[in-house]
């Protein structure tokens, strides 16, 4: 600003600011922000009062009663007298059970088949190469119908079932095991089992503090492994032997006792933990080949065997760099876990179909849906991610 | 400009950051007005039951024109569009050369050669069972005509108004005849696969509900999967319109054992009357694709076929074939007030047939015997009867 004010008709006053406005940065991001803003907000309101017109975006229908069953279920009981509220609990329970045992076999595949890539054996090597490019350039929905029509319903029917020893049975109506059943007394037994892990692992850490400051060899891990068997072994007996073993038998339709897993579990289980372990296994090996070469030279320098360089040395490393990238993974599973409508799995998509089609309320089901799936996923993220499991495990590795 | 005296200071920096917070409250605090909104004008629409006038009812799509436009809609787009099945022999299918044939496909001629006097004027849309109501409602099909059940929900709640009944249907049981299975009762602890998005899960659990037979039911997605399970054992039942199931043991693959491996129960599970569905905001629409296939039915009572329906309607032998064919002979001819030309009847019943026709071609191949049957004429003891044509 100059000191002598110089004095201008007001119009060219005015035209002047407004110039001096469209040059100033500040103001034109403000003005760019206010219109983003401005869009978004005009979108969603549309958005919002289309769905609004077209539905009531009013749950009461889901209190009616469901009409129809569902076959595969876990820890629900629902059937065609039950409301759709627990129709669709029993949906989200089989999406849960499928994510949460998809997410630990494709993990445990996937770490094993990328630690494999990376392997100086040949053979092994090229395998774990087979399979990851076979699996990431096929589609997801592919693979599933493939696992169930061509894997899990080829199995043999149940007139012919395979029974190994006459205790596990494998047709294509279902995959029947040997069970616990847990009968009374088993509440108390659970505690026990409880009280001596956390007896266990106070032992633990005993001996390991005792290892590291003395220096003598204390066997923590068998010490710990043997306190806890014998608390088990001990309330196992002083309760009264609460777990029978329940042996499945074979009938005309279906088995009855032990623990029943359906064709269509198997396959989208099968499907889905093969597909996300290909994934799995390249973050595992560009972890792991993210860790410096010297780190594992220093290693051999010391005189670690090679599985000491790897466990102790390089993948506590590589875990921390693939910790964000698998929760993803992780999430991805979840959400593809979805897929199960074509192969007949009842899990909440399914479920969801079901009632939309019974009710004709489209718009407020696949809200339901989408929150339950970002409710999911959130969880899984808070639970692989969260920053505090990853600040105190990497606090306790360097100890 | 009070802001540049601040420009890089920290006074700033906090300007710019408190400006960002601000524009996030506000994002925040639209989509939550939207929200709450929406939720308030619910409960104002739970507490009574007839909305304020001023409030668009639920049903029909927001912006769709009310009235009856799906006509005049149909003429300056020069053909109809049907939503069929794509995948159930004898009803709705691709032949081999790609076109589409089948009973409900021929319904869908035939109201193209009401229309345009033109049997092709007409586009075929596969639709699922799981999307068919919303391709109707959202106006992607004019009419849906797949073997679609009428019940009394989709009537109200769905918002759909239905023609008369093509084909009287009902939910039957298809077993492997091998596995013994005589009645309903031999089913208790079998698996029992059906199609998702049909009314066939809800007849199910109506019938097997009260009693003591207890099912593991198994709902597919799609027929191809449904079949691949049936065939390597997976199910012990198929559950299905007898119409459908009768089509797929028809078509079932010879490698497993063919058609005739298979016994459809004799009993049934449900009344299921297959009818063409429109929206229900347009009654003239309604009325057209109703009294077309009235008019079918009506030709087969009077005689009137593909082979005598020129002569006829040069020389009509009575009154209600006059009225039917909009034949000129007593000076006027008879305007049924469809908004069709009055002649519209004559070109359907010479590109397509009557009802009879109709259902010899398609359905009689299939094994499902007409006589008898509640498909039959009433004249003969079925229920297909048509008003007065006048």
């Amino acid at each position: 600003m100059t000191a002598i004010p110089v004095r201008r008709p007001p119009l060219a006053a005015a035209v002047a600011t407004v110039r001096a406005w469209t040059r100033d940065a500040r103001v034109r991001r403000a003005v760019l922000e206010a219109l983003t803003l401005g869009l978004v907000a005009a979108f969603v309101l549309y958005v919002a009062t289309r769905a609004r017109e077209a539905s009531s975006l009013n749950f009461d229908f889901m209190t009616e009663r469901a009409g129809f069953g569902i076959g595969d279920q876990f820890l629900t009981q629902t059937d065609g007298g039950s409301t759709r509220w627990q129709a669709y609990v029993a949906g989200i329970m089989n999406t849960l059970r499928i994510t949460v045992f998809g997410i630990l076999l494709s993990v445990g595949m996937g770490l094993s088949i990328g630690v494999a890539r990376l392997s100086s054996n040949w053979l092994a090597a090229r395998l774990a190469f087979l399979f990851v490019e076979t699996i990431r350039n096929t589609p997801l929905l592919v693979f599933v119908v493939f696992c169930y029509t061509a894997v899990v319903l080829r199995l043999p029917r149940i007139q012919e079932s395979a029974d190994v020893f006459g205790i596990a049975y494998f047709s294509n109506r279902a995959i029947a095991l040997p069970w616990l059943r847990p009968e009374t007394g088993a509440g108390t037994f659970a505690l026990a089992l409880v009280v001596g892990a956390v007896a266990a692992w106070g032992a633990w850490k005993a001996l390991r503090r005792h290892e590291v400051t003395t220096g003598q060899p204390a066997y923590p891990w068998r010490a710990a492994l043997a306190l806890f068997a014998a608390v088990a072994l001990v309330a196992f007996v002083a309760t009264g032997t609460p777990l029978r073993l329940d042996i499945p038998e074979a009938g005309r339709f279906s088995y009855s006792g032990g623990m029943r897993l359906s064709p269509e579990f198997v396959g989208l289980l099968l499907a889905l933990s093969l597909f996300n372990a290909a994934f799995v296994a390249e973050i595992a090996r560009g972890a792991i080949e993210s860790v410096p070469r010297g780190e594992r030279e220093a290693a051999a320098a010391l005189g670690m065997s090679s599985w000491q360089q790897l466990s102790l040395i390089v993948l506590p490393q590589a875990l921390r760099a693939m910790l964000p990238p698998l929760a993803t993974q992780c999430q991805n599973l979840a959400k593809m876990s979805s897929v199960a409508v074509v192969i007949a799995f009842p899990d909440l998509m399914t479920v969801g179909g079901t009632i939309i089609n019974n009710s004709g309320e489209a718009i407020p089901i696949f809200i339901l849906m989408m929150l339950t799936y970002f409710a999911l996923n959130l969880g899984i993220a808070f639970l692989l991610v969260g920053p505090h499991w990853r600040f105190n495990w990497s606090r306790g590795r360097r100890a | 400009m009070w802001y540049l005296s601040h420009r890089g200071s920290a006074k700033g920096r906090w300007l710019a950051r408190f400006t960002r917070l601000a524009a996030a409250a506000i994002l925040y605090a639209l989509v939550g007005v939207a929200l709450v909104a929406c939720s308030a004008s619910d409960g104002g629409e739970g507490a009574d039951a007839t909305p304020p006038p001023g409030t668009t009812t639920p049903a029909p799509a927001p912006d769709a024109p009310t009235g009856a436009t799906t006509l005049a809609e149909v003429r300056a787009r020069g053909f109809v569009r049907v939503g069929v099945n794509d995948q159930l022999p004898g009803f709705g299918y691709i032949r081999p050369d790609g076109s589409f044939g089948g009973f409900d496909v021929d319904f869908g001629h035939a109201l193209a050669a009401a229309i345009f006097a033109d049997r092709d004027a007409v586009q075929f849309v596969s639709l699922s069972a799981s999307s068919r109501f919303e391709a109707l409602r959202a106006r992607e099909i004019d009419v849906l005509i797949r073997n679609t059940t009428w019940t009394l929900t989709r009537d109200t709640a769905l918002g759909l108004t239905f023609a008369v009944p093509t084909f009287y249907d009902g939910q039957g049981v298809m077993v492997r005849a091998e596995d013994g299975i005589q009645t309903l009762a031999d089913l208790d602890g079998a698996v029992v696969c059906a199609l998702s998005g049909t009314t066939t899960q809800l007849n199910q659990e109506d019938t097997f509900g009260g009693t003591s037979v207890r099912y593991q039911p198994l709902t597919f997605d799609r027929n191809e999967t449904l079949q691949e399970a049936f065939v390597a054992g997976r199910c012990d039942a198929w559950t299905a319109d007898r119409s459908q199931l009768a089509a797929r043991r028809e078509a079932y693959p010879a490698n497993a054992g063919g058609g005739d491996s298979l016994v459809i129960l004799p009993d049934t599970l449900s009344k299921e009357p297959l009818a063409p569905a429109t929206r229900g905001d347009d009654r003239q629409w309604a009325d057209l694709v109703n009294w077309v296939v009235l008019g079918m039915i009506a030709a087969e009572e009077l005689g009137v076929h593909s082979g005598n329906v020129s002569e006829l309607a040069t020389v009509p032998p009575s009154q209600e074939v006059s009225r039917l064919l909009g034949s000129t002979a007593e000076g006027s001819a008879f305007d049924a007030g469809l908004g069709l030309a009055p002649d519209f009847m004559r070109h359907v019943i010479a590109q397509v047939g009557n009802y009879g026709e109709v259902y010899e071609r398609n359905i009689t191949p299939l094994g499902i015997p007409r006589a008898g049957s509640p498909n039959a004429l009433w004249t003969e003891g079925g229920l297909m009867y048509a008003p007065p044509y006048r």
